[in-house]
């Protein structure tokens, strides 16, 4: 696995008395789809910011895509990543959703016919076609964080960091979007990162990264995380519906694997039921 | 006392080549002293619904009515400060609600700005922010220099403060992590259970609806097309399906499993589902 992104012993801090992040070390393997989770506070943004250039970080060294992050570097870096911020109002250049989208692309020299296939296809992907015309400001949370997203997509850059950008959609909104990108992601050959706090959308990732109090706490497979229950829960954070369940199941005496997807402990107890 | 809609239309920007019909014809009572969910799609109208409430929008046909007052169309509001007292309105973007320089005096202002002394509104403010989650040593700090959760908590904490009957929430726990969005929705049904106050909440979270509500209204293309009691509300996987509503991992659970032949119980907590399953199973 190449590492795309490398934060290495990474210090910052917004004011004296609070350290965001306190020598943070982590990467992204090129090609995955990582999630970042952490309590309220714990860094994740932070992580994306530095990531961007949009911070500068007081010690220690980022690398991006083999670039070291510097002042000659911070643009050719920003060019190979899209990020969905964590309220969408802030990225919002264009008076109409057509003309936002069209920005970002614009930025990366696609020509004019490209651009308006490009923009008809990733708003009718994200349910926005019928907005293009209208102010991105005025719309809904959900259609401000569905536009916000098709703008990103649209411009298929290597790198793509969410910053919770499906927090105000509905269950079935958020499972299309997160199978769009998913379907964008393997197509591709991406690299997404992903900050959320959907643990159903952790247990769908490749790897996760937990960062607590400004430092990274765990990192893996989710199916390894993600069963680390009591650990996870005094971060603040919890463990996925499907794992509570075979783990009591478990304690019954039922014989099931602890599997953190719904879909898994179903089909063992279909296969269970069937063998008596 | 009541709060209803009658026949409310809302049409933003009306007369002008960008008029959206975000309402149309809602008719709807809410109970008092109870949970409310406010659930339905992206753009389906709930920020628009319950903006209503504190005349913070205005309805553009139709009325409003709240306790003893009657909002309607085409008449300036008249005494707001009164109705803000009665309903506290936390937004679904919290950062537009946050402006002071601290955030003391942030959560302070509305306490204050009804009447309530200065060393009162300051002794509320220190409770209100420990409710939220967070400790005193944040109360000098700017509202601004937060992370998005931790923002979210400071505008929860600022209505709290108010004290108001009626605290409507429009996705309160939207970008809190999963103990602290538990810790806010047990908050709120303390609320309504120990104080006796009135909650509506607009949530994608069909676990909170299910875990914490009592009844549940939904919106669709700007019309109010259900209501019922939480317990109906997910009795029907086939209302689910139509209203396009995802239903919470342990009712999607039970549904899996009864399509594939196991016999559950109707009550939807986990207890039972793991004796069901084990009886089941052992069968
Ligand atoms: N602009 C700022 N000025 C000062 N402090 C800040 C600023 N932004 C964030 N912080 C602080 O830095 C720490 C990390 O914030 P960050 O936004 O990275 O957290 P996060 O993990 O993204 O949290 P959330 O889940 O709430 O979005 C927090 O303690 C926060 O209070
Ligand atoms: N200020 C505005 N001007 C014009 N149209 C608006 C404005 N605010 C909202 N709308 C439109 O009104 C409709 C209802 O919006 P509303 O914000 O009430 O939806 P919502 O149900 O809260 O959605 P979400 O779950 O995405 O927050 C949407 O189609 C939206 O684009
Ligand atoms: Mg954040
Ligand atoms: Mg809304």
């Amino acid at each position: 696995m190449t590492k795309i992104i490398e934060l290495q012993d990474v210090v910052f801090s917004y004011d004296e008395n609070t350290p965001a992040l306190r020598g943070t070390n982590l990467y992204i393997n090129k090609g995955e789809y990582t999630t970042i989770i952490g309590h309220n506070g714990s860094g994740k943004s932070t992580v994306a910011k530095l990531i961007m250039g949009l911070l500068e970080a007081e010690y220690g060294k980022i690398l991006v895509d083999g670039l070291e992050m510097n002042i000659d570097n911070v643009y050719e870096i920003r060019s190979k990543i899209g990020i969905v911020f964590q309220n969408p109002d802030n990225q919002f250049i264009g008076s109409t959703v057509r003309d936002d989208i069209a920005f970002g692309l614009e930025n990366h020299q696609i020509p004019q016919q490209d651009m308006d296939d490009l923009i008809n296809t990733y708003a009718s992907k994200v349910g926005m076609i019928n907005y293009l015309d209208h102010e991105p400001t005025k719309l809904s949370g959900g259609q401000k964080q569905r536009v916000a997203i098709a703008g990103v997509l649209a411009m298929h850059p290597d790198i793509i960091i969410l910053d919770e950008a499906t927090s105000m959609l509905d269950p079935l909104g958020r499972e299309e979007i997160n199978s769009l990108v998913h379907e964008i992601h393997e197509k591709n050959d991406m690299t997404i990162i992903s900050i959320t706090h959907d643990i159903e959308e952790v247990a769908m990732s490749d790897r996760v990264i937990v960062l607590d109090k400004g430092k990274v706490r765990m990192e893996g497979k989710p199916e390894d995380v993600l069963k680390r229950e009591s650990e996870l829960v005094s971060m603040n954070l919890d463990v996925p519906f499907g794992y509570k369940l075979s783990k009591a199941l478990k304690a019954q005496g039922i014989a099931v694997h602890e599997d953190i997807l719904i879909e898994e402990v179903v089909n063992e107890l279909c296969q269970l039921n069937s063998k008596m | 006392m009541s709060v209803k809609f009658k026949n409310v239309g809302h049409i933003y920007s009306p007369d002008s080549p960008f008029e959206y019909v975000a309402l149309h014809d809602v008719n709807l009572e809410l109970p008092l002293h109870k949970m409310v969910a406010i659930v339905g799609n992206t753009g389906s109208g709930k920020s628009t619904l319950v903006q209503h409430l504190n005349a913070l929008l205005k309805p553009t046909s139709g009325e409003v009515h709240i306790n003893d007052r009657i909002i309607v169309a085409d008449e300036k509001p008249r005494n707001l400060k009164s109705l803000r007292k009665v309903v506290g309105l936390v937004f679904q973007f919290p950062e537009y609600q946050l402006f002071e320089e601290t955030i003391l005096r942030d959560i302070a202002f509305g306490p204050k700005n009804f009447g309530i002394s200065e060393e009162e509104a300051e002794a509320r403010a220190r409770m209100a922010i420990k409710q939220v989650g967070l400790d005193e040593s944040y109360l000098m700090r700017s509202p601004f220099d937060l992370s998005g959760g931790q923002k979210r908590r400071v505008a929860i904490a600022g209505i709290l403060a108010m004290d108001p009957e009626i605290i409507v929430l429009d996705e309160p726990t939207a970008g809190l992590d999963p103990q602290g969005a538990k810790q806010m929705m047990q908050l709120f049904a303390d609320l309504k259970n120990k104080h006796n106050k009135t909650i509506y909440i607009v949530t994608h979270d069909m676990e909170h609806v299910l875990n914490y509500c009592d009844e549940v209204v939904v919106m669709k293309d700007g019309r109010m097309i259900h209501q019922s009691n939480v317990e109906d509300f997910f009795a029907e996987g086939e209302l689910l399906n139509d209203l396009h509503i995802a239903p919470p991992a342990i009712i999607k659970v039970k549904q899996m499993l009864k399509e594939r032949g196991f016999k559950l119980s109707k009550a939807n907590d986990f207890d039972t589902l793991v004796k069901d399953i084990v009886k089941e199973v052992r069968k």
